[in-house]
């Protein structure tokens, strides 16, 4: 979409040192975010998405390794030293961690904990960096801002941890921001006004954001682009129109098959992908999600698929991809929860 | 706050209670009265009689205790029979030596635990790690009673660098009294840090490895930033408690050590009271470490709530 891409991430593998084996996380995965532009990453829990955003904010694990590269505005995160690491890591690139509960420091007053990054990295003074989080604060909706400086975290709602989060990663006026499942740990109601915050945040500021979800709707109204993981791996990826309306992939495919919607009929099974995700410390040599697909042909078993272009912007990683939208019913995401669809626009 | 509070403090003064009536029935037992020490080995039955008779000694246990409880809680302890002195005034003389080696050695035994457990914690399992825990392994399990005179060995007699044993007050020139008081207190703070560093470590890496560590590393803050000022405090609610528990116990508990240096503490008072059957000054040496233990036990307990926000919102302590 973009000339210049923001982020580039090219053929990335995390592997993980656990004490069953080594867990290939993230295996050989490319994507590319734009300028100003929103992407979607959507998975199930382990395909990937997670590792691959620490991977990006240099958070790995101690017993991990990687390869590959990350490159931001060019330069390769992977392979910075330490110094030129803090001129990236909060002040160009920020996150938005998934539980604010567990993210916030307890025993630190929100003062401190917003403005210590801007104190450090912009060189405020205190009373500087004290305007300045009042602002953002106001900015991303908390109210009675001055009197939640002096709180501790526990003292305010999820929902207002999450906003002070935001308020954090914010705070450098970051060109990327990664948030990681940013919702899953708060009530629904509240979902969704976190989810607008951040893309309106993200438009007013012309700010980069990827949005980690394993919500296909939280994915598809607030984003311009969508890579689909599974077990480490990028099955699909693509303009979210693109990607929603005509999915390629058999795994994007089921996954769109499996949401819920209003119009279910009572008592009937809900839809399911049948199996599990493949074991992550010996994967298959071919296609990971061979075992669970209706499709599978004798050749997914054989080779890795490599992504290949199917549009201008949409790539599939699949050997038996399904057909065009004209051949194939076209399963469109409906809006199934409060969280939000397509209906918010995109 | 302030009912809480009160209760607590009822509950602390029934332990100080239970305390020196197990005291005064342990003692009891003993055979020997501070009559017979008084009046040596040529002592008749009869003169025995007599000034066991003259000392209020010859009363049943339960009222020569409910006297002593009487004065005590106006604040009389009473006097030695042997000495003459009054124990307040024998408490008031050896405390200072006995405070000054508890707190030097925890104060020691802190600051050294909590940079050996931050090296530890960083990189668990690195060689810096495991030769920190090998070392700290060897320090839990080697009592100051040999630690001791190693020190004495080493650093006092085929050194030099400080006095083989004994005392200068502080009014003597800190120097000296510095020069005094820091061998026994290293034999002390030697277990005392094997243990905190133990116990910080654990909770340290326990830290490091929760969301809000990340979230500040994601801000771009610096890796011994984030250790001393996000980490560090959330990981050390289990050392103040052992540190707090500690305290107490050294004040009253190092008898082997002020024995081993001839320091003039509380613990050397104690142990040559009961040597003398000096009931009166065991109890009221007893009845004064008690009430500090507890007291600082309760402090403790109390500075929680500076140290952790979360417990101040709490209904009670």
């Amino acid at each position: 979409m973009s000339a210049h891409p923001v982020l580039q991430v090219r053929d990335l593998r995390v592997h993980i040192r656990t004490p069953r084996g080594v867990v290939r996380a993230v295996d050989d995965v490319s994507l590319d975010v734009g300028h100003a532009q929103a992407v979607g990453v959507v998975g199930e829990s382990g395909s990937g998405k997670s590792v691959m955003a620490r991977a990006v904010m240099g958070l790995l694990p101690p017993r991990s390794g990687s390869s590959g590269q990350v490159l931001f505005r060019g330069r390769d995160l992977l392979s910075l030293s330490r110094k030129e690491k803090t001129e990236v890591w909060g002040k160009r690139i920020a996150m938005v961690f998934q539980d604010p509960g567990r993210s916030l420091n307890p025993v630190v007053r929100i003062e401190r904990q917003v403005t210590e990054g801007m104190r450090r990295l912009l060189g405020l003074n205190r009373a500087e960096a004290r305007d300045r989080a009042l602002r953002l604060l106001r900015e991303v909706g908390v109210p009675d801002p001055e009197r939640r400086l002096r709180s501790y975290p526990h003292e305010l709602s999820g929902g207002m941890r999450q906003r002070v989060m935001i308020a954090i990663a914010l705070a450098c006026e970051p060109e990327l921001l990664i948030a990681d499942e940013p919702t899953t740990a708060l009530d629904v109601t509240v979902q969704r006004q976190i989810l607008d915050l951040l893309r309106r945040v993200q438009r007013e500021r012309g700010m980069s954001l990827i949005l980690i979800s394993h919500d296909l709707a939280v994915v598809a109204g607030r984003t311009d682009r969508v890579a689909v993981m599974y077990a480490g791996r990028l099955a699909e990826s693509g303009s979210t129109r693109e990607v929603f309306d005509a999915p390629r992939h058999r795994y994007t495919q089921a996954l769109l098959e499996t949401t819920p919607t209003l119009d279910h009929e009572r008592h009937t099974p809900l839809r399911l992908i049948p199996g599990s995700l493949p074991d992550p410390t010996s994967p298959p040599r071919g296609c990971r999600f061979a075992a669970r697909c209706a499709y599978a042909e004798a050749a997914c078993d054989d080779l890795g698929p490599r992504p290949a272009a199917v549009g201008p912007d949409h790539h599939v990683a699949c050997a038996n991809p399904a057909h065009a939208p004209a051949a194939a019913e076209p399963p469109t995401p409906r809006t199934t929860r409060a969280v939000g669809g397509d209906s918010l626009g995109g | 706050m302030v009912f809480p509070v009160a209760r607590r403090i009822g509950r602390s003064a029934l332990v100080v209670l239970l305390v020196t009536m197990a005291v005064v029935a342990l003692l009891s037992l003993a055979p020997g009265s501070v009559a017979s020490v008084i009046l040596g080995e040529n002592a008749t039955p009869e003169s025995v009689a007599a000034l066991n008779a003259r000392l209020g000694l010859d009363q049943p246990l339960w009222s020569q205790y409910l006297d002593w409880l009487a004065r005590a809680v106006r604040g009389d302890l009473g006097s030695s029979p042997l000495t003459g002195q009054s124990v307040s005034a024998a408490i008031a003389e050896r405390l200072p030596v006995t405070l000054q080696l508890a707190v030097m050695a925890l104060v020691m035994a802190l600051i050294v635990s909590v940079l050996l457990a931050v090296v530890s914690a960083v990189r668990p399992g690195s060689p810096a790690d495991r030769g920190i825990n090998a070392v700290s392994s060897v320090f839990l399990s080697v009592p100051a009673f040999i630690a001791g005179p190693l020190l004495v060995y080493f650093l006092a007699l085929q050194l030099g660098w400080f006095p083989v044993m004994g005392w200068s007050p502080i009014g003597e020139g800190v120097g000296a009294n510095l020069r005094s008081a820091l061998l026994p207190a290293t034999a002390i703070a030697l277990t005392e840090i094997a243990s905190f560093h133990r116990l910080l470590r654990t909770d340290l890496i326990g830290t490091l490895g929760e969301d809000f560590v990340g979230a500040a590393r994601a801000k771009g803050m610096s890796r011994s930033y984030v250790m001393f000022r996000h980490a560090l405090r959330p990981s050390s609610f289990s050392l103040i408690t052992l540190a707090g528990i500690n305290l107490g116990r050294l004040i009253g508990g190092t008898v082997i050590v002020e024995s081993l240096f001839s320091l003039p503490g509380l613990g050397q008072l104690l142990a040559s009271s009961i040597t003398a059957r000096d009931v009166i000054m065991v109890q009221g040496v007893v009845a004064f470490i008690a009430v500090l233990y507890v007291g600082v036990n309760t402090l403790v307990d109390l500075s929680y709530r500076l140290i952790d926000p979360r417990i101040r919102k709490a209904a009670s302590v």
